[in-house]
């Protein structure tokens, strides 16, 4: 889980393009919208396009609870392992 | 189709008892069950005393209701953006209360609908020249500026609408991926399907998964949308069985990239109509672009418009006034209507929200920790806002002992109380002055050029006549490292004498061309985090650079580079 975890901090630095962060200054645990990293919602029109490229994690018509699932790295990766295709 | 109802006489001509109105969920709700809602908030303006009321709903027909029975009972409404603290501040002096959700102490309650279902209002018709509307935008001086609006301009606008796309819409459900908060929105998701009679969704679509679902669930939709979805769709959603039930898709608010008309097509089945015009003006003209190349815009029915020195004018009913209006969109004449070819005045919209670089550079300043700043737009596959700032000493200070990022974060909270978060700057550079022309003036490429993946952070450690010292941060992050070699990364001599011209340029006045090197060394190898001090000379009387590159660990290179005429 923590290879993946990485795997993931490093996807949201490079498709997010965010600048003066490494994956070091990603807290697991941490939001990752608003306050924490504080990503906004065309980040979180990114990562889902990021994600499905990368994992082929098809979200889910219900996007309450597929966005649930962003709320930090730690969820990411629970998500990744449960719905990924590649 | 049902008949078009101009919009001052809905409630006296009505439309019958179950006619559907609109949707939540999958619930419909019928005329005499909106006209209700109406008449319960209809009671509660009547009954305050106050006449300009701010108004803030996430539902749809919640907001439809309040907003036709404000109008009804003769009061102006106010519609902010957002329902932020900082929104409702700047609102609180201009209004008398409050409507909606908004997270302040008191809010106007709609009188209970049991309590007026037995003796419904005779309504009348709405007086068109009232001006109770009144939308924002961010001026110049970066606070919002308050629009009013005459009902006439937003009613005109939907006829014209009407005229124009009814036939293509047919009868569809209208869903909406914008907030009615903002002008294109009210008029595309709620004013024109109210006339038209269609029914509209309550709730906003925020995310792709969320278009898909409502597309395939309708089977004639319309999609009222901007371009942050729009060049965002990801192609492993179910868009199949929607993609047949899209009659039209509506793109505003911002400029629509060529690159996200193919997915638009193959995912949603056509290219958007794409609207053009602002809060100001209202619609100004529209494009269906079945060609990527295609530039065209045409006005909308109705609008007038001149080109003088490069600027658009309008003149059209959905102004405030009946003068023509210059807008500070630079254009070029086609045969049937104009390109545009970008704005003249350093207002920038970045993922459809208005933002002035001025505004920001002021908050900036104002704040204490940079001594002068300068934003401008980096495009991309994303467009976002860039910073070059020279910051004071106490910036510097938390610099050096928390890092750069803490200095970005410290200003991006100065900034947030400027403006939304998707606007925010994301890069950020520091440097001892902004780079400045032969003629004093910082120009926008200078800035961009800090932005160049190949210039590395530098700090200005000493600066007298023709003599500096900089520390530069070789980064792994570099381009140069690039295969340079993949095991054990070296910075290439070529990159050393190429960030000796890149620095040499920007402190002195290089003349002309590159003509020639001397007495170059290269005595120790550079690898990625290294911290080296480049010091520069420069000879303006023989176009002579000599630089050294030195560090803790010693000397790593030197040289001599000339400029001049290539004769």
């Amino acid at each position: 889980m923590q290879a993946l975890e990485l795997e993931i901090k490093n996807l949201v630095i490079e498709s997010l393009n965010l600048e003066d962060i490494t994956p070091d200054d990603i807290d697991s645990n941490a939001a990752l919208f608003v306050e924490g990293l504080g990503l906004d919602s065309i980040d979180a029109l990114e990562l889902g396009l990021a994600l499905q490229k990368r994992y082929g994690v098809a979200m889910s018509a219900d996007s309450e609870e597929t966005r649930r699932h962003f709320a930090s790295v730690r969820t990411l990766a629970e998500f990744v392992t449960a719905h990924r295709t590649k | 189709m049902s008949d078009f109802l101009p919009l001052d006489r809905l409630l006296n001509q009505r439309r019958p008892d179950h006619f559907v109105i609109a949707t939540r969920a999958d619930q419909a709700i019928h005329f005499d069950q909106f006209e209700q809602l109406i008449s319960a908030w209809h009671t509660a303006f009547l009954q305050s005393p106050g006449q300009r009321f701010a108004m803030y709903f996430a539902d749809s027909i919640d907001f439809a209701a309040a907003l036709l029975a404000a109008w009804h009972a003769g009061k102006c409404v106010y519609l902010p953006g957002d329902n932020l603290p900082a929104t409702c501040q700047r609102l609180a002096t201009g209004v008398d209360a409050f409507v909606g959700d908004f997270p302040v102490a008191e809010t106007l309650q709609a009188a209970s609908v049991a309590s007026i279902t037995e003796h419904l209002p005779t309504w009348a018709t709405l007086d068109r020249q009232a001006e109770a509307l009144v939308v924002y935008t961010s001026g110049s001086s970066g606070e919002p500026s308050a629009i009013p609006k005459k009902l006439s301009q937003l009613f005109d606008e939907v006829e014209a609408l009407a005229s124009l796309f009814d036939p293509t819409v047919g009868e569809s459900q209208i869903l909406a991926t914008v907030s009615h908060q903002h002008i294109y929105g009210l008029l595309f998701h709620i004013l024109w399907p109210l006339a038209s009679g269609r029914p509209f969704s309550a709730q906003r679509l925020a995310f792709p998964e969320d278009i898909a679902a409502a597309l395939a669930s309708h089977q004639q939709c319309v999609l009222i949308a901007s371009p942050a979805h729009l060049k965002r769709l990801p192609d492993n959603l179910p868009w199949a069985t929607g993609k047949s039930h899209v009659r039209a898709v509506f793109s505003s608010g911002g400029p629509l990239p060529a690159e996200a008309l193919p997915e638009c097509r193959q995912l949603l089945g056509q290219a958007p109509i794409e609207i053009y015009g602002s809060s100001e003006t209202g619609g100004i003209a529209w494009r269906q672009r079945q060609v990527d190349g295609a530039t065209q815009w045409q006005p909308l029915p109705n609008v007038e418009f001149a080109i003088t020195d490069d600027m658009l004018s309008v003149n059209s009913p959905h102004l405030a006034d009946t003068g023509w209006f210059q807008t500070s969109d630079r254009v070029r004449a086609t045969p049937d209507g104009f390109e545009l070819l970008g704005r003249a005045d350093r207002i920038v919209k970045i993922e459809e929200k208005r933002v002035s670089l001025s505004a920001l550079e002021q908050a900036l300043q104002a704040s204490g920790w940079v001594d002068e700043a300068r934003v401008c737009l980096l495009p991309g596959h994303r467009t976002v806002l860039a910073v070059a700032a020279v910051p004071s000493p106490q910036a510097w200070a938390l610099h050096d002992a928390e890092g750069k990022r803490s200095l970005n974060q410290t200003l991006r909270r100065i900034l947030a109380a400027e403006v939304e978060s998707s606007v925010l700057p994301r890069r950020w550079r520091y440097v001892w002055a902004l780079p400045q022309n032969s003629q004093g003036k910082v120009r926008d490429n200078a800035i961009q050029a800090l932005f160049d993946p190949r210039r590395p952070s530098a700090r200005l450690l000493h600066q007298e006549n023709e003599l500096v010292r900089l520390q530069l941060d070789i980064s792994a992050g570099l381009p140069y490292f690039d295969g340079h070699f993949p095991i054990a990364p070296i910075l290439p001599g070529v990159a050393q004498i190429e960030l000796a011209i890149l620095f040499g340029r920007e402190l002195f006045p290089l003349p002309g061309s590159f003509l020639g090197m001397e007495a170059i060394k290269f005595q120790q190898v550079i690898p990625p985090g290294t911290k080296v001090t480049l010091e520069l000379a420069f000879k303006p009387d023989r176009g002579m650079l000599t630089f050294k590159l030195q560090s803790d660990q010693g000397s790593h290179a030197s040289g001599r580079i000339l400029f001049g005429d290539r004769t």
